[in-house]
């Protein structure tokens, strides 16, 4: 257990804690509007992660493919809130209907991937090759790139929900629904927002994958950073940007270190349980404290 | 009321000589499958559709009760009949595990706690030493327990027999579950459904109540867990994943939320969609095709017609009936 390969760890955990945070951001902003597991976020970051791969492919260019897949995924995102949740906002229906929608979605994108992509997965060419040397170990350039990047969309994020007019107005609805509509503001306009700056978020994440070397795209990717998103939302309070973003980084530090260290081992049962690790955390912090570290008080 | 029982009664004997009639082992293969469903959709449209709870773990506890059922008879010689309310007991005994707990979380959150158990326990089925056998000692893969043996007598040791184990095993699972939906424990599950808030307010003990619903649901899922072990003969942890309860799921809200004939029209349709999809399209594109019918159905279905098909059925049926009194 030499200090390289801890700090290898630590490197790999803080990149696989940026893909979630930017995920997670994406779901607790608008868990903080209404209360909505968007199972579907997931498979946004992995629609977004595709057209990616294949707008940079197309354009041979990776700025441009990577800003026209944002784009599209945006789109995409916002149509789903427009189709699928707003009708439903609007008439007030219950719960279970909006679960439902959602849980549709989930699978139309997902049998859309599968449909037009394929089972199997595909690598990306990632944009830079190479590592650095850093403090003994080595790091490529594509998850230094992540490292910068997502710190600075963080950045960005609450400079835009604390400074601007848009972003205090998205923080307004988030506290108190109601006296954010007796002060005027367009909550309609706000989801919108919302959803398109979540579905962004998840986009940027999907492009960023595809710049770790060895990283694949298949259907299924989205499926375990959403559970983990969902964790690092849990765990850090819905509706809480500090939360998801500690979430997030804890968690894809528990990731790497826990299957690192140990090789996904649970008592009495055996190995192969690193995925999992989080996920029993996640049911205990959730049956004893629903309110996470820094959450809301529950409805 | 009088059709109805009309319906059924024809409806039974049709089940009862179709297995005669059938040429093609296939077709008895797809009806098993049915059956099998059918019991997995009742007992979840249990849950969410009369109780209001979401359960995106359903397929965990079938898991649970194919793996018991399949390990106790394997390794240490149970008979299948013994194992079958044994597996039963094990998924429900399980199920207070997550559904105790559980009960005070409201809808979404019991969504993600249920998805984060289902993912759990997909780990578990694929690494725990203990639920992997092969009788040479050489399984195929982590979690498969192979060999699973028919049951004892002779009879339903062949698909044709088992067709008619199967269908008597949910018979009697639909009936008992059609006798508690249909009692004053049926109506308070409604009620809780409908709004839960005024259910307490009204003295009901909502979370007894919740919990029965949920520990009677998972114990027929593990019911139909056993059936399938002992007629797919191997069992892999693959069948049993978060995604697979969606599809559950997709089959209670299209057949019908909380209508007793729902869960069987449900059934039919899930299973039939991939049968019929295999005819015109090749094998790598079923998959993906099976699943984007699914979304669609199942958003069109909560958008327009909540109440799924049985009640599209219903409406056709009034309207008939109001034309032919117009005679």
């Amino acid at each position: 257990m030499n200090s390289e390969f801890l700090l290898t760890l630590f490197f790999n955990g803080l990149v696989v804690g940026s893909i979630y945070t930017l995920i997670a951001l994406g779901l607790t902003l608008v868990f903080g509007l209404w209360e909505i597991p968007n199972f579907a976020h997931g498979n946004i970051y992995m629609i977004g992660a595709y057209l990616s791969l294949f707008s940079i492919l197309m354009f041979n260019n990776f700025f441009a493919g990577s800003m026209l897949a944002i784009l599209m995924t945006t789109v995409i995102g916002v149509t789903y809130y427009v189709v699928l949740i707003r009708p439903l906002r609007l008439r007030n229906s219950p719960e279970i209907s909006l679960l439902l929608n959602i849980i549709g979605f989930f699978f139309l994108l997902f049998g859309i991937a599968l449909l037009v992509w394929g089972p199997f997965a595909r690598t990306i060419p990632p944009p830079l090759t190479g590592r650095l040397e850093i403090l003994g170990t080595t790091i490529s350039y594509g998850k230094i790139v992540v490292l910068i990047v997502t710190p600075l969309l963080i950045g960005m994020l609450i400079l835009f929900i604390y400074k601007t007019k848009a972003g205090k107005s998205i923080r307004a609805a988030s506290q108190n629904l109601e006296r954010a509509i007796t002060v005027g503001i367009n909550i309609d306009k706000v989801y919108l927002l919302t959803f398109g700056i979540a579905s962004a978020l998840a986009a940027v994440a999907g492009v960023l994958i595809g710049c770790i070397p060895g990283q694949s795209v298949e259907p299924e990717m989205g499926f375990i950073p959403l559970l983990y998103a969902f964790v690092a939302v849990v765990l850090g309070g819905l509706g809480s940007i500090g939360g998801a973003i500690f979430g997030g980084y804890i968690l894809g530090l528990t990731r790497s270190f826990g299957i690192g260290l140990t090789g996904g081992y649970l008592p009495f049962i055996g190995k192969g349980y690193a995925e999992v690790y989080a996920l029993i955390i996640f049911m205990i912090v959730l049956l004893i404290k629903p309110t996470g570290f820094f959450g809301r008080r529950l409805r | 009321m009088r059709i109805k029982l009309a319906i059924t009664i024809i409806g039974l004997t049709i089940l009862f000589l179709l297995p005669l009639g059938i040429k093609n082992p296939y077709h008895l293969h797809v009806l098993i499958k049915i059956g099998i469903w059918i019991i997995l959709v009742a007992s979840l449209n249990l849950i969410v559709g009369y109780t209001g709870q979401i359960s995106l773990c359903h397929t965990t506890f079938y898991g649970i009760g194919a793996y018991t059922s399949a390990i106790l008879v394997t390794k240490y010689d149970w008979s299948f009949w013994v194992a079958l309310p044994f597996s039963g007991f094990v998924a429900a005994l399980t199920s207070t595990l997550i559904g105790y707990p559980s009960l005070r979380l409201r809808g979404h959150y019991l969504a993600i706690a249920t998805l984060a158990f289902a993912v759990i326990m997909h780990a578990v089925f694929s690494n725990w030493e203990a639920l992997t056998y092969s009788p040479t000692g050489l399984p195929g893969g982590p979690g498969f327990v192979e060999h699973v043996p028919r049951p004892e007598p002779e009879f339903f040791k062949s698909d044709f027999g088992y067709y008619y184990l199967t269908y008597i095993i949910t018979l009697i699972s639909l009936f008992i579950i059609y006798r508690l939906v249909n009692s004053p424990i049926g109506r308070t599950l409604t009620a809780i459904r409908e709004d839960e808030e005024l259910a307490e307010i009204m003295g009901l003990d909502v979370a007894k109540y919740k919990f029965l619903a949920f520990t009677v649901g998972c114990f027929f899922a593990g019911i139909a867990g056993s059936i399938y072990a002992h007629y797919i003969i191997t069992v892999v942890p693959d069948t049993f994943t978060f995604l697979t309860s969606m599809d559950v799921l997709i089959g209670v809200v299209v057949g019908g939320i909380g209508t007793f004939f729902g869960s069987v029209f449900g059934a039919i349709f899930m299973v039939i969609v991939p049968e019929i999809l295999a005819f015109p399209f090749a094998e790598t594109y079923i998959a993906a095709l099976q699943i984007i019918i699914y979304a669609i159905v199942l958003i069109i279905v909560v958008n327009i017609t909540p109440k799924g098909f049985v009640s599209i059925i219903q409406d056709v049926s009034k309207l008939l009936a109001s034309a032919l009194k117009k005679r």
